[in-house]
C-alpha cells in the first residue's frame, strides 16, 4: 500500500471510480430519505388525533375498578365498525356490552374484576375515513379502599390517556441499543471495502 | 479459478449463484430492506415517546398515508417471511464464525415468524389464544405489542450485525473458505 502511495506522488489525482461515485449517490439518497422522514415528522403532526382521550388513561392506577371505559372521538359524533373490549386481570372479558357511540364517545361498561391490570382494545372508523384502533391498559390498586364502580371516570385519575405514555427502563435500552446497531449496519453498508 | 471456487462452501448447491458471484449485491438489498424496517420503527417509537402522539396514530412513515399497513397482519407476516427466507437462501455464503452467528440468526427468525403466523391465523379465523379479545402473540402476555416487537427485532438484528461485521472482516482462514463476491481480492491473496 506504501509503494502505491509512493508512485502515486505527482501524479494528478485519479478519477472517481464508478464504484465510489455509487456510494456517493447511495449516501446521497440515504440523506435524501432521512430529510424526506425529518420533513414528515416536523410538518405531518395529527393535530386532531391528539384529541382521542382515553379514560382512564392508558398507564393510569385506579383506587377502585371504573363502571365503563370511554374514548373521546376527537370531535366526531358518530363511527361505525366499532369494537372496544376491555380483560380484567386474570385475562377475562369484563365488558359487559356492546360498545356504543355517545355524545361522541365510545364507551363500554365494565365489571369490577378487583386489583390488577385491564387492558382495553378499541378500534373505530369514523365519519372521515380515519381509523383508529389500538391497545391501552390501566391499573387498580386498592389503595384507597374498596372499588367502586363509577367513581373513577372523569375524576382526577383519568387522565388523558395517550399524552401520558412514558419511555421506560426496558423500552429505553432497547431503541438505544438498536439505534446503535442500525448505525453500525449503515457502517457496514456504506464503509465496507471497496472491491477493485 | 473456477475448479477452485466449486470446491468451497457455498460454491454448490441450490443458491451457488446467490452465495457465489451475487452474495454482496444480494446481502447489500437484503441489508437495505432490513434498515427500511428499522427506520419505520425507529420513527414510530419516536413518534409514540418523542412527539407524544396517540400510540394507534404512531404509524411510521408510510403507515400515515397508508394507515392500512400497520394494522395488516399480512404485511407483517409477509416480512417475517422475506427475512427467513433470507436468512435461509443467503447462509450459505457465511462461512467460519458469521457462519454460526447468522444461523443463530435464522433460528431466531423463525421463531419470530411462528409468533406472525399465530397472529395472521387469530386475525383470519377470528378465535383468539388465551381468550383475548384481539390476536394475541404467545410473548404478548407479558409484554405489549409496540415493546415485544421491538425486542424480537433487536434480537433478530444483534447477531446478523455481528454475522455481517464477520463476514465482511473475515480472519485468514476465514477468507480461504470464502468464495462469495464479498472476499476482497488483497485479503484472498494474502490468505493464499
Amino acid at each position: 500500500m506504501t509503494t502505491v502511495d509512493t508512485m502515486d506522488a505527482g501524479r494528478p489525482p485519479a478519477p472517481p471510480t464508478p464504484a465510489g461515485g455509487t456510494r456517493r449517490a447511495a449516501i446521497v439518497v440515504a440523506a435524501g430519505v432521512l430529510l424526506a422522514v425529518l420533513i414528515l415528522l416536523a410538518f405531518g403532526s395529527p393535530a386532531t388525533n391528539r384529541q382521542l382521550v382515553l379514560t382512564p388513561g392508558d398507564g393510569s392506577v385506579l383506587g377502585a375498578a371504573p363502571a365503563e371505559v370511554s374514548l373521546r372521538l376527537g370531535g366526531a359524533e358518530s363511527a361505525e365498525d366499532l369494537r372496544m373490549a376491555v380483560t380484567g386481570p386474570t385475562g377475562a372479558l369484563v365488558s359487559t356490552r356492546r360498545p356504543v357511540v355517545r355524545d361522541g364517545r365510545l364507551s363500554v361498561p365494565v365489571r369490577d374484576a378487583g386489583p390488577g391490570t385491564y387492558r382495553v382494545d378499541y378500534q373505530a372508523l369514523l365519519p372521515d375515513g380515519r381509523e383508529i384502533s389500538g391497545l391501552a391498559g390501566f391499573t387498580v390498586a386498592l389503595g384507597a379502599g374498596p372499588a367502586r364502580p363509577g367513581a373513577v371516570p372523569g375524576g382526577d385519575a383519568a387522565a388523558p390517556a395517550h399524552h401520558h405514555v412514558q419511555l421506560d427502563g426496558i423500552n429505553g435500552v432497547l431503541l438505544l441499543l438498536d439505534v446503535g446497531l442500525v448505525t453500525v449496519a449503515l457502517m457496514l453498508l456504506f464503509l465496507r471495502p471497496q472491491r477493485r | 479459478m473456477t475448479s477452485y471456487q466449486t470446491t468451497l462452501p457455498g460454491a454448490s448447491g441450490r443458491w451457488a449463484t446467490l452465495n457465489g458471484a451475487h452474495h454482496r449485491v444480494a446481502l447489500n438489498l437484503f441489508m437495505l430492506i432490513v434498515l427500511a424496517h428499522w427506520a419505520e420503527h425507529l420513527v414510530q417509537a419516536y413518534q409514540i415517546w418523542g412527539l407524544g402522539w396517540p400510540r394507534p396514530e404512531a404509524r411510521g412513515v408510510l403507515g400515515m398515508p397508508f394507515p392500512w399497513l400497520v394494522s395488516s397482519e399480512w404485511l407483517h407476516y409477509g416480512y417475517a417471511v422475506v427475512m427467513l427466507a433470507g436468512f435461509w437462501m443467503l447462509r450459505t455464503g457465511f462461512v467460519g464464525r458469521s457462519r454460526g452467528w447468522w444461523t443463530a440468526t435464522l433460528a431466531i427468525q423463525f421463531w419470530h415468524h411462528i409468533e406472525h403466523l399465530l397472529l395472521l391465523l387469530q386475525a383470519q379465523t377470528g378465535r383468539h389464544l388465551f381468550d383475548s379479545p384481539v390476536p394475541t402473540s404467545l410473548l404478548q402476555v407479558v409484554i405489549p405489542r409496540v415493546e415485544l416487537h421491538l425486542f424480537y427485532n433487536t434480537v433478530v438484528f444483534v447477531p446478523m450485525v455481528i454475522a455481517m461485521y464477520l463476514h465482511l472482516r473475515p480472519s485468514s482462514a476465514e477468507t480461504r473458505l470464502m468464495s462469495c463476491s464479498c472476499r476482497q481480492p488483497e485479503a484472498a491473496a494474502q490468505a493464499s
